[in-house]
C-alpha cells in the first residue's frame, strides 16, 4: 500500500493535529481505512502524512472529536498546479528556451566539404546552396537526396556525393571521379614547349625532325608523327616506285628531347641602407604640476639630443583648486646608421634577390646547368638593378594531336 | 444496587473468558495438529524486529498511547508496549503497523 508513486500521483497532504488523546484520531481513521504514514509525536501535537483523497474524512473525524487540524505541507501532482502558477515565469521561460533550442537546431549553422581534393570547397558549397543546403537553410526547406542528386548532375567531376545531417552540421563527403589523363592516344606530333637549344634526343616513335644544338622555339614540331618511308637506296631500282607510291603513316610520335632552357629574374639592391638605432642615452625629467607652479624633481627640461624619441607619463588629478599632476618624462637618443654597400656585394644581394624571384617560375629538381648575371643600372644608380638568366636542360617535349582532315 | 450488577458483570465476565479460553485451546490444538502458522489461526501478533531500529507488526488492533518514548499497541489479548527514543510510526494500516526509532524493551501485556 506504500506506494510512493502513487501517492505522488494522488497528492500528499501533511497534517499537524492539535489536541489530547491524538491516537484516538489514529484508530478512527485506520477503522475508516484511512492510510496514515510517518507519524510523528511534537511537544503538543502529532503530525503525519495521508492521501489527498482521504483528507475530508480526516478532517470530519477530527471535527467530530475537537481536534484542531492544519495543513503543514501539501506535495505531489495534484498540487504542482500553485507551483505552476506561481513560476509562471519560469516555466514559460523555459517552455520559449525548448522553442528556441527546437527552433535554432531546425536550421543548418555548418556546412563542411570532406574528401575532395582538386574541386574547391567553395564551388561545391555554392552548388549545394544553388539546391538548397546552405548556411542558415531550414532542414525542411531541402531534401537530402535531391541536394544529392543536384550537385552531381551539376559537378560532373564528381562520381558520389553524400549528404549527411547530423544536428545543426551538414557534411558534404564527396568522391571525385579519376578522370583518364590528357594522355593522347591517337596520332600526335611531339612540339616543344618552350623556346631552347636541343641537347639530346631519344627517339622512340616517329620521325625526327631537329638535330641536336639546333635552336627551336615554342610550337615547333620536334618529332613528326607522319612518318614518310624514305628510299632505300641499297634496294633494287626498281622497286623504287613502289615505295614512293606508299602513303605516309601516321603515328603517336614518342621521344625524350632535352634542351637548353632560360628562365629570367629580375632583383635589386640599394646601394645605401638607412637604419635608425638606440644609443642607449636617456635623459629623463620628472615634474610635479601644481595649480601655482611646475616643480622640476629631476632632469631638465631639454634632454639635448639631436635625434630622440620621448615617453611621457602623465597622472593629473583635477581639484576644485587646479590641476595636480605627475609628469615623467623619458627621451632616448636615436641614431641613423647609414650603410654604403660595396658593388659587389650589392650584386651578390641583387643577385639573390633575382633568383627568389625566379624560383616561383622554376619546377623543382630540374638540373642548374649555368647562372648569367647581368647589371642593369649605371654605377652612378642610388639603386643597383640587375637581371640573372638561368640555364636548365629539361625535357621540352609535349604531344600535340595531328589534325586529320 | 451498583455492587450487584458489578457483581454480576464480573461473573458473566468471568464465564465470557472461560468460553474464550476454552475456544482458545481448541484452535491451538487444530492449529497444531493441521500445522497451519498460529497467527493466523489464533490473530496473534507477528512481530519482525531488525536491528533495534525497525519494528513491524502484523495483527494488531490499535493504538493506545503513542509517545516519542513508549509505544502501547492493542493486540487480540492484552497489549504490546515499546519502549525506546524518537519513536516514529512510519505506517499505519489497518494490519500492519512499522515503527521506527530506538527500540529499548518490547513487552507483552495483559
Amino acid at each position: 500500500m506504500d506506494n510512493r508513486v502513487l501517492n505522488q500521483m494522488q497528492g500528499i497532504i501533511e497534517i499537524r493535529l492539535f489536541g489530547q488523546n491524538c491516537e484516538k484520531v489514529m484508530n478512527m481513521s485506520l477503522m475508516r481505512g484511512i492510510y496514515i504514514w510517518d507519524i510523528k509525536r511534537k511537544d503538543e501535537c502529532l503530525e503525519f502524512k495521508i492521501r489527498r483523497s482521504a483528507y475530508h474524512a480526516l478532517k470530519n473525524i477530527a471535527a467530530d472529536n475537537n481536534f484542531q487540524m492544519e495543513i503543514i505541507n501539501e506535495q505531489g501532482i495534484p498540487f504542482l498546479k500553485k507551483v505552476i502558477q506561481r513560476r509562471s515565469g519560469f516555466l514559460s521561460g523555459a517552455l520559449v528556451f525548448l522553442l528556441a533550442i527546437y527552433l535554432m537546431s531546425s536550421f543548418i549553422w555548418f556546412v563542411e566539404v570532406t574528401n575532395n581534393q582538386k574541386i574547391d570547397s567553395s564551388t561545391i558549397m555554392l552548388t549545394a546552396a544553388k539546391h538548397g543546403l546552405y548556411k542558415g537553410a531550414g532542414k525542411w526547406s531541402f531534401s537530402r537526396s535531391q541536394v544529392e542528386k543536384g550537385i552531381l548532375v551539376d559537378l560532373n567531376q564528381l562520381s558520389y556525393v553524400k549528404v549527411d545531417i547530423r544536428g545543426v552540421k551538414a557534411t558534404i563527403e564527396v568522391v571525385e571521379k579519376i578522370l583518364p589523363g590528357d594522355d593522347i592516344t591517337g596520332p600526335c606530333h611531339i612540339v616543344a614547349s618552350k623556346d631552347g637549344v636541343i641537347e639530346e634526343i631519344l627517339l622512340l616513335e616517329g620521325q625526327m625532325n631537329v638535330q641536336e644544338g639546333e635552336v627551336v622555339s615554342k610550337g615547333d614540331i620536334l618529332i613528326s608523327g607522319i612518318v614518310f618511308y624514305q628510299p632505300n637506296t641499297s634496294l633494287a631500282g626498281g622497286d623504287e616506285a613502289e615505295i614512293k607510291e606508299m602513303p605516309p603513316e601516321i603515328v603517336r610520335a614518342r621521344g625524350i628531347v632535352r634542351a637548353r632552357v632560360w628562365y629570367e629574374g629580375y632583383g635589386e639592391c640599394r646601394r645605401t641602407s638607412k637604419k635608425v638605432v638606440y644609443t642607449g642615452r636617456e635623459s629623463r625629467q620628472v615634474v610635479v604640476r601644481t595649480p601655482w607652479r611646475d616643480f622640476t624633481l629631476m632632469g631638465a627640461g631639454d634632454p639635448g639630443f639631436e635625434q630622440f624619441s620621448q615617453k611621457i607619463s602623465n597622472k593629473a588629478i583635477d581639484s576644485p583648486l587646479g590641476t595636480f599632476g605627475w609628469i615623467d618624462m623619458t627621451a632616448r637618443e636615436k641614431k641613423t646608421i647609414v650603410r654604403h654597400i660595396s658593388e659587389n656585394e650589392a650584386v651578390k644581394i641583387a643577385r639573390e634577390n633575382a633568383i627568389k624571384n625566379l624560383q616561383g617560375k622554376m619546377a623543382d629538381g630540374k638540373r642548374h646547368q649555368d647562372l648569367k648575371v647581368e647589371i642593369l643600372s649605371s654605377p652612378s644608380d642610388p639603386v643597383l638593378r640587375c637581371k640573372v638568366a638561368v640555364e636548365f636542360i629539361e625535357d621540352i617535349a609535349k604531344a600535340e594531336p595531328i589534325n586529320e582532315q | 444496587m451498583n455492587a450487584t450488577v458489578i457483581i454480576i458483570w464480573a461473573v458473566n465476565r468471568m464465564e465470557v473468558n472461560k468460553l474464550d479460553k476454552k475456544r482458545e485451546m481448541f484452535n491451538r490444538a487444530m492449529a497444531e495438529f493441521l500445522d497451519i502458522p498460529k497467527d493466523l489461526v489464533l490473530d496473534l501478533p507477528r512481530l519482525t524486529l531488525t536491528g533495534r531500529n525497525e519494528l513491524y507488526l502484523e495483527n494488531h488492533r490499535g493504538i493506545i498511547e503513542y509517545t516519542l518514548n513508549r509505544l502501547r499497541i492493542n493486540l487480540s489479548r492484552g497489549f504490546l508496549e515499546i519502549q525506546g527514543h524518537n519513536l516514529e510510526i512510519k505506517s499505519l494500516l489497518p494490519e500492519e503497523i512499522s515503527v521506527f526509532g530506538e527500540i529499548d524493551a518490547i513487552k507483552f501485556l495483559d
